[in-house]
């Protein structure tokens, strides 16, 4: 009997991109959704003598966690302050944004821009999302007790391994970027 | 047929849409209008076949934008395929695939082809560096009236000795 071929899932079952999480437990590549920032103005001036009052603009963004889950094991002293990543969705690139692009967003998925990371779609029921790109030149750091009460306030969207440790490779590889004052004359260049 | 080189990132003109099928498992499928090299085929001994990938590039452009890159698939011998296996195994970009003298030059020779042969590439050109999402799309935002007070100068935070144990 000839065997019936099916058409291969885009994301196999035994790889999955996201699981569901509830609760405060915090790892590496947890997403928490519309969570505050909050942005001190830039001429903010502080006194050890007295208390300042000040104005601090605050807004809501989408996060991912980038600090390593064995900093953040609860009970377990770890980081004070969590390291997170602005994450977009794909649907925000609006208005001649070079993203809003579909060849744009297919360098941005091979990794050819080193700023930026693809996230998969979630097709998990209840919590479906877009395609999203994390932007590792928006950082922000949170209390860890700040955004456990956070975390713990609805379901939310985990990136699984290894598509974690692909995210974390990323951001390893932007942040520790080398631009050369003198780089060496290219081989291939036409000479003059 | 080895699927990896749908990842090889390699450069090209775009010729024909469905050449951007990198995943097709003959290469009569893909390419019925090549003749030659078939005919190259056909001079190998049996059971030394291999596909390899050929990069070709934009001449118009002469640097090589990613979002253009296409592969094109052959059958060939191993001694045929020179510097292509390493392009395959290492899945960066080479510029020069095609040795000088080897079959796949009477390809190249027919003026129809000749543009297919590849550039010199930059490495600046596979990454760019500089693409950023430099305006933020408009996130709800607010202000909030705060009193900061001194708490003191940062400490360190204590480390355990992981020799102790």
């Amino acid at each position: 009997m000839r065997q019936q071929r099916l058409p291969a899932p885009a994301y196999p079952q035994a790889y999955p991109w996201f699981g569901v999480i509830e609760g405060d437990e915090l790892e590496q590549g947890d997403i928490l959704e519309s969570c505050p920032v909050f942005l001190p103005p830039p001429d903010l001036d502080v006194h050890a003598e007295r208390p300042v009052n000040a104005t601090l603009q605050w807004k809501e963004q989408d996060l991912i966690v980038m600090s390593q889950s064995c900093d953040l094991v609860k009970g377990r002293r770890g980081v004070e302050d969590v390291l997170l990543c602005a994450i977009w969705k794909r649907s925000e690139f609006t208005g001649g944004h070079f993203l809003e692009k579909d060849s744009e967003m297919e360098n941005a998925r091979k990794g050819r821009f080193p700023a930026v990371h693809v996230l998969a779609a979630s097709t998990i029921a209840g919590l479906e999302r877009e395609v999203r790109v994390v932007d590792f030149q928006r950082v922000y750091s949170l209390p860890v007790g700040f955004l456990r009460r956070r975390a713990g306030m609805a379901r939310r969207l985990r990136l699984l391994p290894p598509y974690r440790e692909h995210l974390s490779q990323s951001f390893a590889r932007f942040f520790m970027r080398v631009g050369l004052p003198i780089d060496i004359p290219s081989f291939t260049a036409k000479k003059k | 047929m080895s699927t990896e080189l749908a990842e090889t990132p390699i450069m090209g003109r775009r010729f024909r849409p469905r050449w951007a099928t990198t995943t097709a498992t003959t290469t009569q499928n893909e390419f019925p209008d090549i003749s030659v090299a078939s005919q190259v085929t056909q001079s190998l001994v049996e059971g030394t076949r291999t596909y390899v990938a050929v990069a070709y590039a934009r001449q118009k452009l002469h640097s090589l934008p990613p979002s253009v890159g296409r592969l094109l698939l052959f059958e060939g011998a191993p001694e045929q395929v020179g510097h292509v296996e390493d392009a395959i195994a290492t899945s960066t970009l080479v510029p020069y695939l095609l040795a000088a003298n080897s079959a796949w030059s009477a390809l190249f020779s027919h003026s129809q082809y000749r543009s297919l042969l590849p550039s010199v590439l930059d490495g600046d050109e596979i990454l760019n560096w500089d693409a950023a999402i430099e305006v933020a799309p408009e996130r709800p935002s607010g202000t909030l009236l705060v009193t900061f007070k001194y708490a003191g100068r940062g400490r360190p935070t204590p480390v355990e000795n992981p020799w102790d144990d």
